[in-house]
């Protein structure tokens, strides 16, 4: 029997604490230097108490059955660093020294878990423990494209997650390596279903497939303007640039937000180098930062606006992981490198969010102008 | 006659420049709940403009350009006035003076007509790109605006560097929050009441306001499920309620936009955080860069987002981030006139990204523990 993780399931399980809202968008871009860069946004219907977790090769780390056994055994190969959630040693998006990266996004409706048996607990890890699995064993998309065959995912509370009981995270999964070959895997029927993501963009539900098939109603979008139509007598003209656009949706569900990431993805101009289209990244990201209350989440409780938490962009040519919050929009980085070698093996944890949002007050900065008095 | 500053005219004049502007820009007014005004707006521009604030101090002497050269409206500037400015001109753009009024400019292609010049009314003109600092260097609200308008005229003198007539229309909102938008149109100057703080570019405001209601069925709300016959349609996650806002960033669409957003936004508490959030609303109108692309001019520009604006009109200061520096800087007027000394100045707008490096800035093993509980 397979365990549906319904919506319904979902409500019912948090019914004390805030229902999760949880809506996520990802991106990639390559810049003209080769790197692949992959960014997204994390929302949530309440605090991830999100920070950024450095793994060192060589720790000792293991899946969780639904009952708090031990599933999964395994020694983490490679180095990670990437954003947790709850204060867990789990991975919601980050990446390693192979510039291997992973996202966790939210699939509710839609998650199916594989139940636990006696047989197969020992290659079972809870849906929030993928991510660091992937991270912490692979080097590309095809070795993780493998793998996964060798897995399940058994449907284990993620602590903290909506209260203090927790509840079991209906998540998918985007992954991309170096060479910015990208997969997406679904966990559906039980089974880990792998689709190919050669646009790189990923959402929420429904299925990954049903997102891909869908963008053939947009194919009459392009970025470049659209002159003027006579009309027999009549010429019409645009009102301004844009208007080849005409027709994308502008509202926050899953399908609409796949639609703009890829629109927006594509349209990109190329970088010429990595940190450039890490920058570039961003910008695109602002086009997800949902304004705090054009979604709320009306479902228990007080209306809540659904926010983003935070937007990270993965650098996987030069391994740095790029990140900023909703209380501080400036751009902070890890650099993979360094925070490895600084850790010096143990696993350890940097703030993501620390103060509110610095603004430098640059009046006294005054200037004779240049041409201001010709 | 009328001087229609059409995309047209645009075009042929800028087949001598390098490129033609394509410039679209997106304005909200917020409140925080301690009754603060915070005006926002983005600018974009297929070109950059080279904007940095300029400081214009209160006695600087100010006149309007004829399309010939000469002088038109004689006048000395009342109020301090800081704003971004475009190619070193002491130009305000987007600012506000010392009494919490502000103002931007945005362009209004195909429908801004400006009066002809004519001996009569040289004494009470100038040109289109003039207009803001005439506003924020005389006035203090938007009543004292709405009435003065009816003095001057608008005539269709070329902008510096450019070579060209811009074709304008005007948003001004003062500190209690009162907003209106004026639009050169029949060569006179069409002053709309805007209680909803929102403008974009073309068509005329009145335009905008009506399309309004083909969106009233919009809501920030999820929607509950729908039964039919046995089977159950939920809605695949949250935003439901918004399904059918348009995405693009044509000027109709960006005005639905931004009245949703700023509209359904929670209020702040304070001017400070009210600021804040504009910015995040202004992030939505981010264009990226390449998904929107002006081919007017024969060669295809990408049209991006220069310079997004906050200003706080209780604690009068400018707030700004650029396309480069995503970093949020501010300038205090009180201080950054005490800094200019009578002076005009400038205060650079900064467009190299600043980063954090925090590789190595762990937790303590304390801090570690809180997080885990």
């Amino acid at each position: 029997m397979l365990r549906n993780i319904s919506l319904a399931a979902l409500s019912a399980a948090l019914i004390l604490a805030t229902t999760p809202g949880f809506a996520c968008t990802g991106i990639s871009l390559k810049a003209e230097d080769g790197a692949a860069i992959r960014g997204r946004t994390l929302e949530f219907g309440f605090p991830m108490q999100s920070n950024v977790l450095v793994v060192p090769a060589g720790k000792e780390l293991a899946g969780t059955l639904p009952d708090g056994g031990k599933g999964l055994t395994y020694s983490s190969r490679y180095a990670v660093v990437g954003a947790n959630a709850l204060g867990l040693t789990a991975i919601l998006d980050g990446l390693n020294d192979q510039g291997l990266s992973v996202g966790l996004f939210y699939f509710p409706g839609y998650a199916s878990y594989t139940p636990v048996t006696a047989e197969n607990a020992k290659r079972a890890i809870a849906p929030h423990e993928f991510g660091l699995w992937v991270l912490a064993n692979f080097a590309t998309v095809d070795e993780v494209r493998e793998a996964v065959k060798d897995i399940v995912i058994v449907p284990t509370s993620t602590p903290g997650l909506g209260g203090a009981k927790g509840a079991v995270a209906g998540a998918h999964f985007f992954i991309q390596d170096k060479t910015g070959k990208s997969i997406a895997v679904e966990p559906v029927g039980g089974t880990l279903k792998v689709h190919d993501a050669p646009l790189g963009v990923m959402t929420n539900a429904p299925t990954y497939d049903w997102h891909m098939t869908n963008l053939a109603n947009y194919i009459n979008l392009s970025p470049k303007d659209i002159g003027e139509e006579k009309l027999g007598n009549t010429t019409v003209s645009a009102f301004g640039s844009g208007a080849g656009m005409l027709g994308l949706p502008g509202d926050f569900t899953p399908p609409s937000r796949f639609v703009r990431a890829v629109m927006f993805s594509q349209a990109a101009t190329p970088n010429k180098t990595a940190e450039d289209a890490v920058l570039s990244a961003f910008h695109i990201l602002n086009q997800f930062d949902i304004p705090k209350g054009s979604v709320v989440n009306a479902a228990v409780g007080e209306p809540t606006p659904e926010i983003t938490e935070w937007t990270s962009v993965n650098d996987l040519k030069n391994l740095r992981w790029y990140f900023r919050t909703f209380v501080d929009q400036s751009i902070r980085m890890v650099d993979l490198k360094e925070a490895v070698a600084a850790a010096k093996g143990e696993i350890v944890t940097i703030p993501m969010e620390q103060s509110k949002q610095p603004i430098t007050n640059v009046s006294a900065n005054v200037t004779r102008p240049n041409h201001a008095a010709n | 006659m009328l001087c229609k500053a059409a995309i047209y005219a645009l075009i042929a004049a800028f087949a001598l420049a390098p490129t033609a502007p394509a410039f679209a820009c997106t304005n909200i007014v917020l409140k925080a709940k301690d009754g603060a005004i915070v005006r926002a707006r983005t600018n974009e521009f297929a070109i950059p403009a080279q904007s940095n604030v300029v400081l214009i101090p209160r006695g600087t002497e100010l006149s309007g350009t004829l399309p010939d050269g000469g002088k038109g409206i004689s006048f000395t500037a009342r109020y301090n006035m800081a704003g971004a400015n475009a190619y070193g001109q002491a130009i305000i753009v987007d600012g506000m003076n010392d009494q919490g009024l502000s103002f931007g400019m945005l362009l209004f292609p195909d429908f801004a007509e400006y009066a002809e010049a004519a001996p009569d009314n040289a004494r009470r003109a100038m040109a289109p790109y003039e207009f803001g600092n005439w506003v924020l260097g005389n006035f203090a609200t938007v009543d004292e605006v709405k009435k003065a308008v009816e003095d001057v005229v608008l005539v269709p003198t070329s902008t510096p560097v450019l070579n060209e007539v811009l074709p304008l229309h005007y948003a001004v909102t003062d500190k209690t929050g009162k907003s209106i938008v004026i639009e050169p149109v029949g060569g006179k100057l069409q002053v709309h009441d805007n209680p909803l703080g929102v403008l974009t570019n073309a068509p005329g405001f009145d335009w905008h306001m009506t399309n309004l209601r083909n969106y009233v069925n919009l809501s920030v709300n999820a929607v509950p499920p729908v039964e039919l016959d046995g089977v159950t349609l939920a809605q695949l996650g949250q935003g439901q309620g918004m399904h059918g806002l348009p995405g693009d960033f044509t000027p109709p669409s960006r005005f639905i936009r931004a009245v949703v957003f700023a509209h359904a936004e929670f209020p702040s508490e304070t001017a400070e955080e009210t600021v804040l959030s504009g910015f995040h609303i202004m992030n939505q109108f981010d264009i990226p860069f390449g998904s929107v692309r002006d081919s007017s001019g024969g060669k295809t520009q990408a049209e991006y987002t220069q310079w997004t604006t906050a200003s706080d009109l209780k604690n009068m200061r400018f707030y700004f981030k650029t396309y480069g520096n995503q970093n949020i800087y501010l300038i205090d007027l009180g201080k950054a006139f005490a800094a200019a000394r009578g002076e005009v100045r400038t205060v650079k707008m900064s467009t190299e990204q600043p980063i954090e490096d925090l590789s190595t800035e762990f937790m303590s093993g304390k801090q570690v523990q809180r997080a885990d509980q």
